[in-house]
């Protein structure tokens, strides 16, 4: 198999595991959105009368994202926005850790039981936060 | 700027994306039963010096239901002194609000568990509770604040004798009163 060729499968099997992820972490956000913007609170770094538009926003950000990785339109703004948002969720989660924070992580379920902030959801993170900018490097100049 | 600029490009589309996002995410809180206020209300409560903003994060509706009941109370702190008078003559609810490792581990005897990240508007315990019956919520200590955010949920719910208190647990235990241990009341 030629190189390019294998670059190419590589970065369209990322696309589509991120892209399935971020439409499968947007879903509980979308359904439950006081429980949400409660996560976003407990993080305590924005202001209380800004935690409800994020909470309502957020969520079809990753919607976005999700579809368009994909359907494959617009892969590369939607691997740099994806890698942004990871990058800010994994900066939250490690305030959160040094800070003794045992708050819900938010991140795919909504779910308390085992999602907890945790050094495990920073290595997750930062796995696809690597698969993100890989998508952003490989499709720069197409 | 150049249109073939992948920097540009990246940027253009970024934004296009969130546009549509934040579009999207506009109308359907607008028409979903589950929709929030844009700005998060919250309520202001005062202890000591401090102020301290306590958000609500209840949907439209529940606070269009709500608006029509009247009054609104604020909860207010107590001392401990006068938490012991309510435990020894049984005057009040007990509502412990920090996790069910701690509570497990100990609390104040006849106690009820509700963790405040584990709360819910709708809860079973609570609607069975007269609305005029006194309540005390407690967290750790002067450290923690579930005591006071869980207050102030319940007088939105309509409870109209809600006390924090502050000291919590900590000053429970170190004075030397009465604790239960176990996940049961």
């Amino acid at each position: 198999m030629k190189k390019t060729t294998v670059k190419s499968t590589i970065a369209i099997i990322i696309r589509l595991i991120l892209g399935f992820l971020f439409l499968y972490a947007s879903l509980d956000k979308i359904i439950y959105p006081s429980k949400f913007a409660e996560i976003i609170y407990n993080y305590r770094v924005l202001p209380v009368e800004l935690v409800n538009i994020c909470a309502i926003l957020v969520p079809w950000i990753e919607v976005f994202i999700g579809i368009m990785l994909l359907i494959g339109i617009w892969i590369d703004a939607s691997a740099f926005m994806l890698s942004s948002i990871t990058f800010v969720f994994t900066f939250l989660i490690i305030s959160a850790i040094f800070r003794g924070l045992n708050i819900e992580c938010g991140c795919f379920s909504l779910d308390a039981e085992g999602s907890l902030v945790s050094w495990k959801r920073v290595i997750e993170d930062i796995f696809i936060l690597i698969g993100g900018l890989y998508l952003v490097w490989f499709n720069w100049k197409r | 700027m150049n249109p073939t600029n992948p920097i540009f490009r990246i940027f253009y589309r970024s934004v296009c994306i969130f546009m549509i996002a934040l579009c999207c995410s506009l109308l359907f809180n607008l028409i979903s039963p589950k929709g929030l206020p844009l700005i998060t209300s919250y309520r202001k409560i005062s202890i000591g010096d401090k102020t301290h903003k306590i958000p609500l994060f209840q949907t439209r509706s529940f606070r269009k239901d709500k608006s029509s009941t009247g009054q609104v109370h604020v909860p207010e702190e107590i001392q401990l002194k006068n938490v012991l008078f309510h435990y020894e003559n049984s005057s009040a609810i007990f509502i412990d609000t920090r996790n069910h490792e701690d509570y497990t581990e100990g609390h104040i005897p006849r106690a009820i568990s509700i963790p405040l990240e584990s709360f819910d508007f709708k809860s079973e315990i609570l609607s069975e509770l007269s609305k005029d019956q006194g309540i005390i919520t407690y967290c750790d200590g002067e450290e923690c604040s579930q005591s006071i955010d869980m207050a102030v949920y319940l007088e939105e719910l309509g409870f109209t004798n809600v006390y924090f208190f502050i000291e919590g647990w900590l000053e429970w235990q170190e004075s030397g009163y009465p604790i239960s241990e176990g996940d049961q009341p």
